[in-house]
């Protein structure tokens, strides 16, 4: 599992406060034999799921916060760390898992990003 | 062409869109009363302005005619985009400005604007100037192939701004001397690399962004949204030489260098605020 950037950086209208770490892995395997997301990422839903209720299920995040009051949070799976090489058929990229909240601090939106096949 | 061993820099000081981490992101709105936007005054008596070589700008205008091919329906244009968050960007001046000429620039409602061609003024090394201040406000290339769906992009577009973008000088801030002339070595061919990190600025802040050819559809990764600060993260010093120092949340990398995506690639766009009632 890919892990995540730190940053700590906050100047007028946007914070990004980064993870503390790694994303935890998932508890389970996916949800069918195709399927290469954790199954955690499907608990979060738009309009009902929290910032805090996506925290508690799936750990720290890499935080966009915009001067709006809507957040971007990422989270990542699978791939290989920037500057190291790819192993076997995996994807380079990891998968990605991108939630906008809104400055009441409910999901909105939520998007995964399959990892493209590297056609090298 | 390789940059010499000797001349190699960390990658983001030979962007000319700096990835820089973080920023204002929202939008920038015009403030109440006290905007700080300055009196429509002679241009050449405004200390310290927005100022560009006209020269260069028409060398990426002739660029731009040069390599129609890639984006044969697009119009050349130039966009005004703020730098700071209190920028006034509401009935902006711009003039060409030389030693005994001076041409009016009309800017549209868009914040676009196009600059005729004047013998005169290039031997006169003129340049390009706004009534606002330095560093307070910008212009990039804006090349558009009309008939487009709304909220779409063209990619051969996009390569061709990078090009002329590039030509004209129209990017952001290198920091010193050195950094100046090590872009000008690195600048050929710099947009067909693998992944020039030339910025665009989307209309609104940033929910997706889809590549669609065909059948084929493929998001970009959010590395390539935000300004890359979700990879990179940028720190203050260096978000101040950034066009994108207010437009952190519209900012995206887009492909350029990718062979497997032709130029007729649409890239489409989802916003944050698709489906929220104007503000």
């Amino acid at each position: 599992m890919s892990g995540l950037r730190c940053a700590s950086l906050a100047l007028a209208g946007l914070l990004v406060a980064g993870c503390a770490g790694r994303a935890p892995p998932p508890s389970e395997p996916a949800r069918t034999a195709r399927s290469p997301l954790p199954v955690a990422w499907a608990a979060v839903t738009p309009g009902r799921s929290t910032r805090a209720d996506v925290q508690a299920a799936l750990g720290p995040a890499h935080v966009l916060r915009f001067g709006s009051g809507h957040e971007v949070w990422v989270y990542r799976h699978g791939g290989v760390e920037p500057g190291r090489r790819r192993r076997g058929d995996g994807p380079a990229e990891p998968h990605e898992l991108v939630i906008l909240s809104g400055p009441d601090g409910v999901v909105t939106r939520v998007r995964t990003r399959l990892a493209p096949v590297a056609a090298r | 062409m390789s940059v010499p061993a000797s001349l190699r820099f960390p990658a983001r000081l030979l962007l000319p869109a700096l990835a820089l981490g973080t920023a204002a992101a929202q939008a920038p709105r015009p403030p109440a009363a006290t905007a700080p936007s300055l009196p429509p005054v002679e241009i050449s008596a405004l200390g310290d302005p927005v100022e560009k070589s006209y020269r260069r700008i028409v060398d990426g205008m002739d660029l731009f005619e040069r390599r129609r091919a890639q984006a044969p329906q697009a119009i050349l244009r130039f966009r005004l985009l703020p730098r700071r968050a209190d920028t006034d960007m509401e009935d902006i001046e711009l003039a060409i400005v030389g030693d005994s000429v001076r041409i009016p620039v009309p800017v549209a409602a868009d914040r676009s604007f196009t600059l005729p061609r004047s013998p005169r003024a290039l031997r006169e090394n003129a340049t390009v100037v706004p009534n606002r201040r330095a560093r307070s406000m910008t212009w990039r290339v804006d090349i558009r192939t009309p008939g487009l769906p709304p909220d779409t992009r063209r990619l051969g577009d996009l390569r061709l701004e990078c090009a002329v973008g590039m030509e004209a000088e129209l990017v952001s801030e290198s920091r010193s001397a050195f950094d100046r002339l090590a872009r000008l070595i690195a600048d050929r061919g710099y947009c067909e690399r693998r992944e020039p990190r030339y910025l665009f600025f989307a209309d609104r802040p940033l929910w997706r962004v889809t590549l669609v050819h065909g059948e084929r559809r493929e998001d970009l990764s959010v590395d390539r949204l935000y300004a890359g600060v979700t990879r990179d993260p940028i720190g203050h010093a260096e978000l101040r030489h950034c066009d994108c120092e207010v437009l952190i949340d519209r900012a995206y990398f887009a492909p350029l260098g990718d062979p497997g995506w032709p130029d007729d690639t649409l890239l489409t766009f989802e916003y944050i605020d698709d489906g929220e009632p104007p503000r």
